[in-house]
C-alpha cells in the first residue's frame, strides 16, 4: 500500500519538485484566469455564489488517475481533498495473464459543504464501493525475432560469444551502435494496445431531513449506483485514447442545510438547527467522457478529461497538467484547470495524488 | 524438462521464452523448456521514468534480474541467453 497524504505532501513536495519553463508559463496563465474569475465574481456574486468561489483558489488536492476507470489493479491507498471535503480510497486488484480484477472502498472522511467536481460524478461524495474487471488486449511481436540476431552480430563484431555481450535493453544496443558506427537493432514495434474495462459502483446513505409539509424528522436509508464501460487505445505513439460511458442512479441530498427554528413545549422559547428540508432527490444520468493522457517529456504530462452529462445537458472539463514529481521521479501533481457548464467561471485547483501512469495492466 | 520460473514488474510488459508468451498471473509465470540453450525476452511499455524488472527466479543455476527505467522513449525490450 502506498499512503499518498495530501496537505504535508504538498509542502514536501513543492520543494523536491522541478519544473520546466512550461510548467511555470501553465501556472501563471491558470493563476491570471483564477485571479479574473475570482474577480468577477467578487464584484456581482451573491452569497451562495460565494462558496463556489473558494473552488477558483489555488487550494484543493484532486487526485486524477484514481476517477479514471483506466486504473491499476495494484494495492492504492490516497485521499483526496478539497477546501471543504477529504475522502479516502483504497483500491485491491488481481491480475492473470490479460485479465485483472479489483475492488475499490472510497467513503469521506471530512464532510463539509458538498464540493462539485468537474468530471460530474454524483456518487464521490459517498461511501462507495466500486468492483471492476478489465481485459487487455496487446498484440505484439517477440522482440527476439529482432534482438537476436542483433545480439550476434554485435557480439561478431566484438569477437565474443553472444552470452558475453548485453544485449538487455534497447539502450545497450543504442549505446553499442554508437560504439561500433553501424546500426544493429531494426524498428521494434511496440503494437497497438486496447484495455476494456467494466465497473460497478454502489453507495448506501442514510439521509436526515425535516419533511417540507411538517417538518416533522425524517430519515431515509438509499442505494446509489453507477455502471461505467470503457475502453482506453494506447498508439504506438504512447497517447492514451480513451471513451468511456457511465450510467448513474444517484440520490442526492434536497438541498443545504438551512436553519430552522421549532418552538420547545408551551414556554414560547425557540430551539434553532440546521436541517435539510424536504426529502432526498433521485438523479439518474447518462454521461460520456473522452480521456486523453500524453507525456509530452518525463517532467510533464496532461490528461485532459471531457465529460458530458447527457441526461442534465450539463458538462464538464478538466485538464490536469502534471510537473510535480516524487523522489522517485513519478508526476504526482501539478495544477487542475476545469470547468463545468453549470457553474460561473473555471476553477483552478493544486493536486497531488498517485503517479500518474500511462497505461495500467 | 526444467521448469523455469519467471517474474517480471512493469506497467505494460511481455515476457517470453524461446519465443512462447509466457503467461503472468500477479507478475509471475512459468514454462517447462528441454535442456539446452534457450532465450527469454521481454517488451515493456509504459510511463517515462517507471521502473520495470524482469527475472529468472528459478533453478539457481541460471537466476537472471535485470532492473530498469523507461526513458522518454517509452518502449524498452531485451534478451537474455542461458542455458542447462
Amino acid at each position: 500500500m502506498t499512503p499518498s497524504l495530501t496537505r504535508e505532501f504538498i509542502s514536501s513536495s513543492s520543494k523536491r519538485s522541478s519544473l520546466s519553463p512550461v510548467a511555470i508559463a501553465y501556472v501563471f496563465c491558470t493563476f491570471v484566469i483564477a485571479s479574473q474569475a475570482w474577480a468577477q465574481s467578487q464584484l456581482g456574486a451573491s452569497s451562495a455564489d460565494k462558496s463556489r468561489i473558494s473552488a477558483g483558489k489555488l487550494h484543493s488536492v484532486t487526485d486524477t488517475s484514481l476517477a479514471s476507470p483506466f486504473i491499476a489493479a495494484t494495492p492504492v491507498f490516497n485521499l483526496e481533498s478539497s477546501s471543504t471535503e477529504t475522502t479516502a480510497n483504497a483500491l485491491i486488484g488481481l491480475q492473470y495473464s490479460d485479465f485483472n480484477f479489483s475492488v475499490k472502498f472510497s467513503g469521506p472522511v471530512r464532510k463539509g459543504s458538498p464540493t462539485t467536481f468537474a468530471d460530474l460524478d454524483g456518487l464521490r461524495n459517498k461511501s462507495a464501493v466500486e468492483f471492476g474487471a478489465g481485459y487487455l488486449l496487446w498484440r505484439v511481436e517477440d522482440p527476439a525475432i529482432a534482438l537476436v540476431p542483433a545480439c550476434e552480430r554485435l557480439a561478431r563484431i566484438k569477437g565474443v560469444t553472444r552470452d558475453k555481450v548485453d544485449c538487455s535493453s534497447l539502450q545497450a544496443f543504442r549505446a553499442a551502435e554508437r560504439e561500433v558506427g553501424r546500426p544493429l537493432v531494426p524498428y521494434i514495434d511496440p503494437g497497438n494496445a486496447v484495455f476494456f474495462t467494466a465497473r460497478v459502483k454502489v453507495a448506501r446513505e442514510d439521509f436526515e431531513f425535516l419533511t417540507s409539509d411538517t417538518l416533522a424528522d425524517g430519515e431515509e436509508r438509499h442505494t446509489s449506483s453507477s455502471f461505467i464501460a470503457g475502453v482506453a487505445w494506447l498508439a504506438r505513439t504512447s497517447t492514451l485514447l480513451g471513451f468511456n460511458y457511465r450510467h448513474e442512479q444517484a440520490f442526492a441530498p434536497a438541498g443545504d442545510p438551512t436553519e430552522v427554528c421549532k418552538p420547545v413545549g408551551s414556554t414560547g422559547a425557540l430551539r434553532c438547527d440546521e436541517a435539510i428540508i424536504g426529502s432526498p432527490n433521485e438523479k439518474n444520468s447518462e454521461l460520456v467522457q473522452i480521456e486523453v493522457r500524453h507525456f509530452l517529456t518525463s517532467n510533464l504530462a496532461i490528461s485532459p478529461r471531457l465529460t458530458r452529462n447527457v441526461t442534465q445537458s450539463v458538462t464538464g472539463f478538466e485538464f490536469p497538467m502534471y510537473f510535480l514529481a516524487n523522489t522517485d521521479g513519478g508526476l504526482t501533481g501539478g495544477v487542475n484547470a476545469s470547468w463545468r457548464s453549470d457553474q460561473r467561471g473555471p476553477s483552478i485547483s493544486i493536486f497531488v495524488g498517485q503517479v500518474l501512469s500511462l497505461f495500467t495492466k | 524438462m526444467t521448469t523455469v520460473k519467471v517474474k517480471a514488474i512493469g506497467e505494460l510488459i511481455r515476457v517470453f521464452i524461446d519465443g512462447v508468451r509466457v503467461s503472468l498471473a500477479n507478475g509471475s509465470g512459468s514454462r517447462d523448456v528441454r535442456d539446452g540453450e534457450h532465450v527469454i525476452s521481454w517488451i515493456v511499455r509504459g510511463t517515462p521514468g517507471s521502473s520495470f524488472s524482469v527475472q529468472i527466479t528459478s533453478p539457481n543455476s541460471v537466476a537472471f534480474k535485470k532492473e530498469a527505467k523507461l526513458d522518454d522513449s517509452k518502449l524498452d525490450a531485451g534478451i537474455h541467453f542461458f542455458k542447462f
